[in-house]
């Protein structure tokens, strides 16, 4: 068996194992069903409000992706303002540091008081947990630069422009990659939480209400579909590192 | 005729430390000169100033009767280190291309041609971590001739390969070399290499850096490595030898 066929298989009976250890464990622990529902119940609670969960699903996702378009866009875009103007850095490092240690579920109540029920909050909340990684991971790419490479570049006469794309950027990509494998499911949880604390709508205001009418079906409904978004991500940011970085494989 | 490259009471110092001191050197167009020395004797520091990768604290250095500065701009140098400077996702043939890319030299010398010649025309869509450090030094080699150059520095270049790729490679830049013809600086620590290639070899004394003697080379070429069971062969490295450790012993 191939090392690609062995690592499907691996998932294939994970998803398959799932549902057996789930209702192995409901029908063990003779917990009541609004405690802990059965793999049946909760699938047909996706199957019959599957319209509902869909629209919330796709307000978290929307939330999420704008977050992290603009933390990807400005995180690069400070990269090489640090990597250029090394100034940049010495003033803008204590900010960031600081805004970065500070929890974010203790910023997303003071942002929902003072920019009200809007999306505002969800995308900063999301922009403030990824843009750091992405950040920190692209200038480190942009350093990582071969010196004797950059020194080929001096001595060719090569224009600031024809280093960045030639040699600084092709050195940060594989970095790049690698804050996304955090990052992007990051915006997914940081969307979760952001909208627990004001919106009416996406997938954390869905865990509220049902913590509330103590629907644990729809509970735990929200838990696999959060799962599945995670995991699609993730296997997106690895097959796009696959495409993008090919070379490493040949 | 003047000289192709001049140095003239070329000085630099590093806050305290005296890297050279008064270095006087004329280097004769098409002429091959060896630089080696005890370690921290300045040798790597000197071509550097050829390169325009660093400025004299003192004195003059003339290339081409210009500025090392203007040389650059013009695109005139070819510089190969030790290790490869090769963008690891590109191909070899990319890695040559992208010379022309940058400096967009019209040039006799074409990238495919030129591997071809090097012996490494079946190895031009392999990425530099597929090929041996041989094969990574000629594509090296390679993407600094291809614009054809008329001054090629070298700093050790040949310093991680093994015995044998190293005495092949030696005899191959000479062949490359007589058939297009350079003004060349070789930084060596292998007096075998020096005298097997250069015309002159410049020996270096340390702090401060300083021409020691220079020892003329005036084998036929082209040079095959037969050449080195030749006593004549093993008396001019005995020579530089015994010069060698003249310098070190002060």
């Amino acid at each position: 068996m191939t090392g690609i066929a062995r690592e499907r298989l691996g998932y294939v009976l994970m998803i398959v194992s799932v549902p057996i250890i789930w209702q192995l464990t409901v029908s063990l622990s003779g917990l009541q069903a609004f405690i802990l529902p059965g793999p049946g119940i909760v699938f047909r609670t996706l199957g019959n409000e599957w319209s509902n969960f869909l629209y919330h699903t796709g307000v978290t996702m929307y939330g999420a992706l704008v977050g992290y378009a603009f933390a990807n866009l400005f995180a690069i875009s400070v990269a090489i303002l640090f990597v250029y103007l090394p100034s940049v850095q010495t003033f803008l490092m204590p900010w960031f540091i600081v805004i970065k240690n500070i929890p974010f579920v203790v910023i997303a109540p003071i942002l929902v008081i003072t920019l009200g029920t809007t999306n505002l909050p969800k995308f900063i909340v999301v922009f403030l947990v990824t843009f750091f990684p992405v950040l920190a991971n692209v200038v480190t790419g942009l350093r990582a630069a071969d010196q004797v490479l950059l020194d080929r570049m001096h001595v060719l006469n090569a224009s600031r422009w024809q280093v960045f794309w030639k040699v600084r950027w092709p050195s940060a990509v594989p970095y790049y990659m690698a804050a996304h494998e955090v990052a992007f499911t990051g915006s997914i949880i940081a969307a979760i939480v952001a909208e627990f604390f004001f919106s009416r709508t996406g997938l954390g205001y869905l865990i509220v209400t049902a913590m509330e009418g103590y629907r644990a079906d729809i509970l735990y409904g929200v838990t696999l579909i959060a799962a599945v978004l995670g995991l699609s991500n993730y296997l997106l940011v690895v097959w796009l590192r696959k495409r993008l970085l090919r070379w490493q494989d040949a | 005729m003047s000289p192709a490259i001049q140095l003239r009471d070329l000085s630099k110092t590093f806050g305290e430390i005296e890297a050279l001191k008064d270095i006087d050197l004329d280097i004769h167009e098409g002429e091959f000169i060896a630089l080696i020395g005890p370690s921290g004797c300045g040798k790597t520091t000197l071509l550097r100033h050829v390169l325009s990768l660093e400025t004299a604290s003192s004195g003059e250095i003339l290339v081409g009767g210009e500025t090392p500065e203007r040389v650059r701009r013009e695109h005139k140098l070819g510089i190969v280190f030790q290790h490869a400077a090769l963008v690891p996702s590109r191909t070899s043939l990319q890695n040559v291309q992208m010379t022309l890319d940058i400096t967009r030299v019209k040039s006799p010398l074409t990238p495919g041609g030129l591997l071809d010649e090097f012996g490494l025309g079946e190895f031009r869509d392999h990425y530099p971590h597929q090929l041996s450090g041989g094969m990574q030094q000629r594509v090296n080699i390679a993407a600094a001739m291809v614009h054809n150059p008329p001054f090629l520095m070298m700093d050790e270049p040949f310093g991680a390969l093994d015995e044998m790729t190293r005495e092949f490679m030696c005899e191959f830049l000479g062949e490359v070399l007589l058939d297009n013809p350079k003004t060349t600086i070789l930084v060596t620590h292998s007096i075998d290499e020096a005298v097997m290639l250069a015309d002159r070899v410049v020996i270096l004394a340390p702090r401060p850096g300083r021409i020691s003697t220079i020892v003329d080379v005036d084998f036929p070429r082209p040079r095959r490595r037969e050449i080195k069971t030749r006593s004549a062969f093993a008396e001019k490295v005995l020579e530089v030898r015994r010069l060698l450790y003249e310098v070190e012993a002060l």
